[in-house]
Parts: C-alpha cells; structure tokens; sequence
C-alpha cells in the first residue's frame, strides 16, 4: 500500500524533473537578431542636404571598404567610420560615409557596393546641424523570461523618440558626441532597442540623426532600472536555492521517519 | 481585479493578526507564524497562519530586493491539512496539505511603481514537533502575470512567469 510521504517523495521527484530546464537551447534557437535594421539614410530617392553624411548597415560580410559615393561615375572622396552595435551578446556593424567637401547641389549622388549601385539621392542647399537633442516620447524596460517552460526572451530597453522619422542611437553614458562614436548600444528609425541588457541600473544617452545625417545633441542622461529575469523553473530567487533548502529540510523528514519506523 | 486582490490580501494580513491576537489565550495552539520561502516569490518571507479544523488561513509576506528592485509580495493562503494531524510518533505529529494562494506584487524598479498579480498551488508535508515548531516543504505550481508599471516614460514590464516552485518553511505555533 502506498503510503503518504511516498506519495510525497514522488511528487518531489515529479517538481524536480519538471525544475529542470525542459527545453534545449535548440529547441528555442533564433536567428541573431538584427542589430543593424535600418533603411539606408538617406534614402533611395530621396533628396539630401549638401552637408550630409550617408547611414548605411553592413550585412553578411562586407565593410567599410566596399561602399562608395559617386557623383556622374567619379568617386566623391568621403571618410568611412565604422560604427559597432553591441548589445552584449550579438553585434554587428554600420558605416557613415562623410563626404571630405559639401556636395555639388543638384548633383545626383550614387551609393555603390563593390561598383554595383545600391542607391541615389539629390543634391539640395546644405542645412545646419541640429542644435538640440531628440524628444524622448517612451522608454520601455523589459525583463527578461529565462526559459524553462517555454522560450527565453531578452531583456530589452526600447528608447522611442521624435522626429520619428530619424535614426535614434542609444550610447553608453560616457560616450562622446563630439565625433561619430565607433561603439553604441542600439540604432533604429524612430526608435532604438537595446538587447540583453543585464538586471538592474543601466544608464545611457540618447541622440538622433538630423536631416544631414549629423548627430544631434544628447538628450539628459537616462537612468532606468531593469527588472530581474523570471524563469519557469524558478523556485524562489533561484532553483539552486530552492533545491539547496529542499534537500536540508527534507533530512528532519527522514530521520523522523527511521525513528519511527 | 488587481485592486481586489491586494485589499483581500491585506485584509487577511490585518486578520491573522487580530486572530494571533484573540487566540493567545487558545490552548490548542492555533496561530502559527515563522519563515516561509518559495511560491516563486523569493527566498524571504514571514508568515502567519490561524487553523480552524483541517483549515488553515493565514498569509506570507515577501520581500523583493535587489537589483534595483524594491518590494514586497503578499500572498494570503488558504491551507487544507489533509490527514489534519496524524500523529506518528511521541515527539511529532505531520500531515501532507493541499494550499492555494493568490499573488500580489507591489514593487519598485528604480523608482517607477510597478504590480502584479498571481496564483500558486502547492501540495506538500508539514511535521509538528512537540517543541511547537513546524517544518514544512511543499511543491506546486505559480503563474505570475507581468509585473508593470508606468512612471512619466518609462515603462517597465517584469515577464510574466509560470512554473514549478519549491516551498519551505519553519513556524511556530502560539
């Protein structure tokens, strides 16, 4: 006959199993994200200032050194900056191309890779830079769920601003705007996530791109606090915790069952 | 419904309380409080229980700290002892119990108040030594919605979370 605490000690066997992580890493695998999913800016088509620099994402393989600004098949000399997204786990790589001299206005402007055109823009009159930072409109801050019962999701800080119609970069506090920063945390048109970020306090600074292409001034420094992960197989604040108290409170148990037996 | 919930665990809070207050005189030790961990809201937590038959109405309260976090969860519980003190030996007594108890959260993160409300059901195995100490483990399950809150722009969501959680604790009957 089955007898209480044996029924006990399965239903301990039971959570114990069901504790484990019950999905594989290739069960939930995903694909990198995509750090760098921005339009070309400016954009095919459009028209840009005399003064702009060009925003381009690299993918796959290329760099810096496959791009280049042609104006009726003559090279347009620029300075090529590479810019690193990291978001801590993943990164991946943008490039500005600033030409050396104002363009030609009027003049149509062809954005080649490894001499295949991959956009064009017109020249009009130059504008001056933005003199102020982008207005923030929401800031979402997100915990992460670490796995167990079903698949992980990143913790995450969404930073959207205006105009929306801009990029919107997320630096590191301390990162200078004088100049093309060569590491920022997250970029997007109208609104920038940052991935993986850790638990806790996470301080940053916010600029957007003007109608140039330049940066504009950052905005305050932003503080947030980023939740804790929350995990299917949690049992407390930790499973290992949880197991630890398990295992010490159990030994009362099997003591006074051999007492009494 | 989330407003319910933490007037209802208050209350119970308040009611425990007024309980271990009344029963002191109670020679059959009705009122237990003491340290309770798990119901997947943390590792520190005081609890405080009122048995009335196989029945048990009480409440725990969590601490959340850390990481920036600061608050509290409270959990009102009702506890049903199965084989309501079956006494086994001279120096014990135990009993297996079925609880539920629902969630609320009432935190912050940095600053911007966030809450949020759930649900755990635990089986589990509680011993009562003589000395008046309990001891119990229980196994279950939780289900937490997110834990959100808005201050100005920010926005800060906690992910929800369901799954199993490992309960334990250590009372003392008054």
């Amino acid at each position: 006959m089955i007898k209480q605490y044996q029924i006990f000690v399965g239903a301990v066997a039971v959570a114990a199993a069901l504790a484990a992580p019950m999905r594989s890493a290739d069960a939930c695998s995903q694909a990198a994200p995509d750090l760098v999913a921005f339009p070309l800016q400016p954009a095919n088509g459009a028209n840009a200032p005399a003064n702009t620099r060009v925003w381009i994402p690299l993918t796959g393989k290329e760099s810096a050194a496959d791009l280049g600004l042609f104006n009726s098949g003559i090279a347009v000399p620029s300075e090529a900056t590479t810019i690193m997204v990291d978001n801590g786990n993943y990164t991946a790589a943008l490039v500005v191309l600033s030409p050396r001299q104002a363009l030609p206005i009027g003049a149509s402007i062809e954005l080649q890779r490894s001499g295949v055109r991959i956009s064009q823009f017109t020249v009009t009159d130059a504008v001056p830079a933005a003199t102020t930072p982008p207005s923030v409109d929401r800031i979402d801050v997100d915990g992460a769920y670490f796995g167990g019962l079903s698949c992980p999701s990143d913790s995450r800080v969404t930073v959207y601003a205006q105009p929306a119609d801009r990029l919107v970069l997320v630096l590191d506090h301390d990162a200078t705007t004088a100049t093309l920063p060569t590491v920022i945390r997250g970029i997007g048109l109208g609104n920038a996530a940052v991935l993986d970020v850790d638990a806790g306090t996470q301080k940053f600074d916010i600029v957007s791109i003007d109608s140039a292409g330049q940066l504009s001034p950052p905005t305050a420094l932003r503080e947030v606090t980023v939740p804790a992960e929350t995990s299917g197989c949690n049992s407390g604040n930790g499973s290992i915790g949880g197991l630890t108290l398990l295992i010490v409170a159990l030994v009362p148990f099997a003591r006074a069952r051999r007492r009494n037996a | 419904m989330r407003r319910a919930l933490t007037f209802l665990s208050l209350c119970l809070v308040v009611a425990s309380a007024l309980i271990a207050h009344v029963a002191t005189a109670a020679a059959d030790h009705n009122v237990a409080i003491g340290y309770v961990r798990g119901q997947g809201l943390g590792n520190f937590g005081v609890s405080a229980a009122y048995t009335i038959g196989p029945l048990e109405l009480g409440s725990a309260l969590f601490a959340r700290v850390g990481d920036g976090e600061r608050g509290v969860a409270i959990a009102p519980m009702l506890r049903l002892n199965v084989a309501h003190l079956r006494r086994t030996s001279t120096t014990f007594a135990s009993t297996a119990y079925v609880e539920v108890a629902p969630q609320v959260v009432l935190t912050s993160f940095g600053g911007v108040t966030a809450s949020g409300t759930g649900l755990s059901a635990t089986v589990g195995y509680e011993l009562r030594f003589a000395n008046r100490l309990g001891l119990f483990v229980g196994l279950g399950l939780h289900s937490r919605g997110v834990v959100a809150g808005r201050d100005g722009e920010l926005n800060v969501t906690q992910a929800s979370e369901f799954g199993p959680h490992i309960d334990a604790g250590l009372r003392y009957r008054l």
